[in-house]
Formats: structure tokens, sequence, C-alpha cells
């Protein structure tokens, strides 16, 4: 089961790598957005430019401690630790490890980096555990600092929130019982998809109509309901999909991507400062082994690390 | 009058061979005994007898079926009450072990004995008193007490789901635990809930049923006394004796069987009165505050678990600490309520630690043993209601026994009281009768 999925996931990071320019947000139907959710549409027709393309980093980080007055960083200093939201549920990426009681994951590791270097101490961190469709409320409203929650980056997003450059490349697939036959979604005729309640998967799986679509507030009760038959299929990231596959050994990922889902860390639109900032510590991350390391930490069982995502700037805020 | 003078029928007459023989008028028919029997005074003076001692014996029968009714009463509000109390225990004992079950996860891992024991404990006591409450249900209930056994199996097995993945290490585990949470709140407790309520409403159709025999028993009397009455006035016109004694004797029996009644009757609806406002409400207070308690415990671990999108579970342990305070409150004595407070004041500082960051710190208060953490003041709060609400049990079922236990004689003694009385009535008339013969 993971052999191909190696393959796949290195396939689309070196597909991703290459061609990081082109919009990713094109899928089958870009027309009119679901109605099977209450949040506002996540993807459709906007035009921003090169949704990855983030606000020009620092020019050099400041030291811990040390930072520019004025700044939300200095605000976040002078608390004493930085506000984020996570997932506590989605394995691999921001989930609690019943056995320490502690949130851990690939996201959890690149907020971990911007702590050290706002504080010198990677634990300095307040978690609040969010569900998907209250990840760009908590931006706007001020009860977070960032939002580090396998979150996509796409054009329709960055008209409420601001995100930092990509750092991690993951692609919409859908996941099925081991035994099923199908290799992608045109052959699930008459069969059940679950997804989150307020993600793009939900919505760029509404252009199918031979499928019918069960939302869920977590998608992890996802899980849960095809554990018992409920639902026969689930949709969303491959990195979450793999999280489920490795808890359950009845699962198994397939296809191709629908969508690529480019994530970035959301920050609030009035903080361009942070936003750079970020992009900053990204930029260290990328460039000192410290992504490969926890892309081996997490995702090692997929094969070596590849590159890191290159970023992208020229934004203005 | 003798019963024997009847009018005999002549021997049957042969033709008449020497017609000088006169003519022997025919046998009467009944209706002519009977018009016979009813002319004239003595006829007026049978009918009155009669009547009287009908009455009385009527008197007795229903005298005697207002006073069962009084006590069947009391009996289904008895019975009743205490299905009642053992349908809260299933409903306090499954939030008790949703409450353990959910603590535990907040701990993590492996959970701690402590925990499994008091969610295996809870089951099993809310699955006894659920076999025996749905042995003495009637009606519709045993089919509602089916499906909350159904519910409760389903909760188990998404439980011990939960708690294999969490062994595991998965988080899929927290799901389930979730799930199970929902299952119990949204199908198995509001079933529950139904039938304490039409149990409720059997336990005031009980008492309503008691009360309106008193009235019975007083409208029997007052008619018997009245046809004595009036019998004494018909002797008085047709005999002019002033007064007979043994009707005077048959009222002075009807008189003094209606007033032990009355008396009777009167202590046991006072008394059932007194347990109906006394341990009845207490028991009902109580249960009520211990099931709202143990939810607003359950709460609290899933805000803690929820971590930040925890408010929905807030709110809801607001408002069951609040039901659960007015119940206390509203009890004449206010049994357990420091107990409570003091619980409430810790999970005052549960919150602030976790609005000032401190999440792990405030895990530790809500999981720990602590004495002065939240499952010590919690244990504390339901020993003391826990024992207050057996002692206003057991209170509630003995005293309404007791409240029963003279209406049996009096059913008897109002029985024999109406034949005596019918035996006097007729008694009397029978002495006036005599006369005409």
């Amino acid at each position: 089961m993971n052999r191909p999925l190696t393959a796949l996931l290195g396939l689309l990071l070196v597909a991703g790598a290459a061609c990081s320019s082109s919009d990713p947000t094109e899928f089958p139907d870009a027309t009119e957005t679901t109605t099977t959710t209450a949040a506002p549409a996540q993807t459709g027709e906007v035009d921003c430019g090169n949704p990855v393309a983030s606000y020009e980093p620092l020019p050099a980080l400041p030291r811990p401690g040390a930072m520019p007055a004025g700044s939300k960083m200095a605000e976040i200093v002078e608390r004493g630790r930085l506000v984020v939201g996570v997932s506590a549920d989605t394995k691999l990426f921001g989930a609690r490890n019943p056995f320490t009681g502690r949130i851990e994951g690939f996201d959890i590791d690149i907020l971990r980096e911007v702590s050290r270097d706002l504080f010198g101490d990677p634990d300095r961190i307040e978690y609040r555990v969010i569900t998907y469709a209250d990840r760009l409320p908590a931006l706007e409203e001020g009860r977070v600092d960032l939002v580090a929650h396998t979150m996509t980056i796409n054009c329709v997003r960055w008209e409420r929130i601001a995100f930092s450059s990509e750092y991690f490349h993951a692609g919409q697939k859908i996941l099925v019982r081991s035994d099923s036959t199908a290799t992608s979604i045109e052959e699930m005729d008459g069969e059940r998809v679950c997804a989150a309640e307020g993600s793009t998967n939900i919505e760029n799986i509404a252009a199918y109509d031979n499928v019918t679509t069960v939302g869920q507030v977590d998608l992890t009760d996802c899980l849960v309901l095809f554990q018992q038959g409920a639902v026969d299929a689930i949709t969303g990231d491959d990195t979450v999909l793999a999280g489920f596959a490795a808890q359950d050994p009845y699962a198994k990922v397939i296809g191709e991507n629908f969508t690529e889902e480019p994530y970035g860390i959301g920050v609030s639109r009035e903080h361009p400062e942070l936003v750079r900032f970020v992009n900053a510590v990204l930029e260290r991350v990328r460039s000192d082994g410290t992504w490969q390391e926890i892309y081996g930490r997490w995702l090692g069982d997929l094969g070596p690390a590849p590159a890191p995502p290159p970023p992208v700037y020229g934004r203005q805020p | 009058m003798s019963s024997t003078t009847t009018a005999t029928a002549a021997p049957p007459v042969p033709p008449a061979t020497t017609p000088s023989t006169p003519a022997v008028p025919p046998a009467p028919s009944l209706r002519q005994r009977l018009r016979a029997g009813v002319a004239g005074t003595p006829g007026t003076l049978r009918v009155t007898g009669v009547t009287v001692a009908v009455f009385a014996i009527l008197f007795g029968i229903l005298g005697s079926y207002a006073v069962g009714e009084r006590s069947a009463g009391i009996e289904q509000a008895r019975d009743e009450a205490a299905q009642i109390v053992r349908l809260q225990e299933v409903r306090t004992n499954l939030v008790a072990a949703d409450a353990a079950a959910t603590n535990a996860f907040l701990v993590g891992g492996l959970e701690p004995t402590a925990a499994r024991e008091s969610y295996e404990d809870g089951i099993e006591t809310a699955s006894r008193t659920l076999a025996a409450a749905a042995a003495e249900s009637d009606g519709s209930d045993p089919e509602a007490l089916a499906e909350v056994n159904q519910g409760i199996a389903t909760y188990t097995g998404l439980v011990e789901a939960a708690r294999a993945n969490n062994r595991q290490g998965f988080p899929v585990g927290v799901a389930y635990l979730k799930q199970a949470s929902t299952l119990l709140r949204d199908e198995a407790l509001p079933r529950l809930r139904d039938v304490t309520a039409a149990s409720a409403g059997r336990v005031d159709d009980g008492y309503d049923r008691s009360e309106s025999s008193g009235a019975l028993l007083l409208g029997t009397a007052c008619l018997t006394i009245l046809a004595a009455l009036c019998a004494q006035a018909v002797l008085f016109v047709r005999t002019r004796r002033v007064f007979s004694i043994p009707l005077t004797a048959a009222i002075g029996v009807v008189v003094l069987a209606s007033f032990l009644a009355a008396a009777g009757m009167a202590y046991a609806q006072s008394k059932a009165s007194d347990v109906r406002n006394g341990p009845y409400a207490q028991a009902l207070g109580l249960s009520q505050a211990r099931i709202d308690g143990f939810d607003a415990k359950s709460a609290e671990s899933l805000t803690l678990i929820s971590r930040g999108s925890g408010e929905v579970f807030e709110t809801r342990f607001v408002e069951k600490a609040e039901a659960a305070t007015t119940s206390l409150r509203n009890l004449r004595e206010t049994p357990a309520i420091d107990e409570l407070t003091a619980y409430l004041a810790v999970h005052g500082q549960v919150r602030a630690l976790e609005e000032a960051g401190d999440w792990d710190g405030a895990v530790a208060l809500a999981t720990g043993s602590d004495p002065n953490g939240s499952n010590a003041t919690f244990a504390a709060f339901d020993a003391t209601s826990g024992d207050q609400l057996a002692a206003e049990a057991e209170t509630l079922r003995d005293e309404l026994a007791e409240a029963r236990a003279p209406l049996g004689i009096l059913r008897l003694a109002l029985l024999v009281a109406g034949l005596v009385a019918a035996a006097l009535a007729w008694q009397a008339f029978a002495i006036r009768l005599r006369e005409y013969r």
C-alpha cells in the first residue's frame, strides 16, 4: 500500500516543484460552487495572480526576543506565547499523541520553528484546536496568531486572510475500502463519499453527480462512519488520508490528484509584517535541513524527503 | 306480620253437583299478593323497612369500596414513586459512566484503573436497575426501556472502539468517544426522561384517585342517614311512636362507621400528602440534581478534550450546573449544596487555567486524584447526595406503606357495619309489623 502512494507522492512533489508557477486551483468544473456547506465559497473564479505568491520575507531574522517595536511579533513576545490554531486529529500533521497527551505532527513542528525564532524556545506555544470551518474565522476574529491546519492556499481565501509561502505540497485524493475495484471517482457510481464541511475538498467533489456527498464537522468523524459502513469513501488531502490508512489496514488511497493543494500558514491580513517574519522562518527551515528532518520524522515511511516546495514572492500587502 | 298467613288456596272444587255449595275464590296470583303486601299501613312499613335495609347494605358496600380506592390510590403512588427512583438511578449511572469515560480519555493513553472501574460500575448498575424497572413497567414503557437497553449496548460498543483505538495511539478514538456521548444524549437519555415523566403522571393519578374517594364515602353515608331519618318519620306518622330504638341504633352504627372510616382515610391522605411534599419531592429534586451534576462533569472533560473549540460543552456545563443548583435550592433542606458549590469553584479554576493557556495544568486539576481537584470534590458531592437520596427513597416507601395500613381493616369494618345497620333497621319495622297480624 505504501509503495504506490510513495511513488505518487514523490511524483506530485516533483511535478509541484516543476510547475509551481501554474495556477493550482484549476479543476474540471470551475463553475458555481457547492451548496452542501454553509461556508462561503472557498474556490471559484477569483483572480489574485499566482495564489502561492506571498509577501517578501524579512531580509534577516531578528534575534529571538528582540522583535521590531510595534510589530505583531513584538506583541507576541510581550505576551509570552504564540497562540496557534491547529488540528488535533489529523494523524501525521496535527494529532494528539494519547501516550504523551501532546499534539504533534508536521504542521506542529513548522509552528515550533516559528516559536524558536520568536522566543528561542520551540515550546512557547498555546494550541487551540479548531475545526476546518473555523480556520478563517479564528484568524479574522483575532483569536489566534497563526493557523497551520493542512490549509490550502487559494485566491478566495486570500480575500479574507493572508498566507505564508508554501511549506508543503499535497493533493486531493480518495480513500476507499481495500477490496474496492474503483480507481477513480468516476467509477464510484451511487457510492457515498464523506468530506469535511468547510474544506475545499467537499466543494471539489460536488461537481461529481455520480456520488452522494456526506459532510461532517471533523474529517475524522468520516473515518468513524467509514469503519461503520455508513459511507463508502472519504475524500481529503492525500496527507490526511495517508494518516487514515495508517490507522485502518482495510483502507487504501486511490486515484490521481483531483487538485493540487499547496499548504500555507494562515495569518491575519492585518499583520503583513508577521507574514514576512514567518516567510523568513520558512526560508531558514528550507535551507538548513530542518524541513527534510521534519519530513523524515513524520512522512519518512513514504520514502526519502524530497526537496521542499520552492517559495514564490511578489505579492504586495 | 307472620309469614304464614297468606291466602291459602282452597282445594280444587270438582264441578258442582249440588249447586248450593258456595264458590271458593281462586288462588291469588303473585301480582295480587304483592299488591296486597304493599297495601295499607303494613305495606308502607314493609316498603320503608326494605328500603332502609337496602340503603344500609349499599352504604357498607360503597363505603368499603371508597376506602379501597384510597388504599389503591396510595399503593399506585407508592409503586410509581419507587419506579421513578429506579429510572433516575439508571439515568444517573449512565451519565456517571460517561463522565468516567471522558475523564479517562482526557488522561490519555492507558486509562487509570479507577476510571475504568468507575465506568464499568456505572454501566453495570444502570443495566441491572434498568432490568428491574422493565420488570415493573406497564403500558408502552417496556418497549421504550427495551430501546434504552439497546442504546446502552451500542454506547458501550462505541466506547470500546474508542478505547481500542486510543490504545493504539490512533486519533480516531476521540471521534468514537464523541459519537458515543452524542448517542447517549440524543437517544437513550431522552427516552428515559419520557418514561420517568409518564411514571410521575401516574403518581399524580394515584393521588387524585385517592382524594376523590372521600366524596364517595361521605355521599353514601349522608344518603343512608337521610333514608333512615325519613323512615323514622314514616314510623312516627303511621304508628305514632316518636322514636324507635333499633332504627336509632342503626343510624348510630352508620354514623360511627362513617366517622371511623373518615378518620382512617383522613389519616392516610394526610400522611400520603406529607410524603408527596416531603420525601417524594426531595427524592425527585436530589436525583435530578445528581443527573445534572454528572452531565456537567462530563461536559467539563469534553471542553478540555476539544481544546479551543469546546465552547458548546462549556455552555452545557453552565446550563447543567445551574439546573443542579436550582434543584437543590428548591428542596426543604439543601443537602449536598456545599459540596456542589465546592466542585463548581474547582471547575472555575480549571477554566481559568485553560483560558490562561495552561492546558496541561487544567487537565491535571480536572483528572488528578488531588483532594482539592475536580474528581475528589465531585466525588464528595456524589457521596453526600447519593446517601441522602437513598434515605429519602426508603422513607418514601415506608411512610406510604404505613399510610395504607389501617385501611384494610376499615374496609371490612364498613361491610360489617352495613350489614348490622340493615339488620337493626329491619328489626325496627319487624317489631311494628307484628302488631298488624
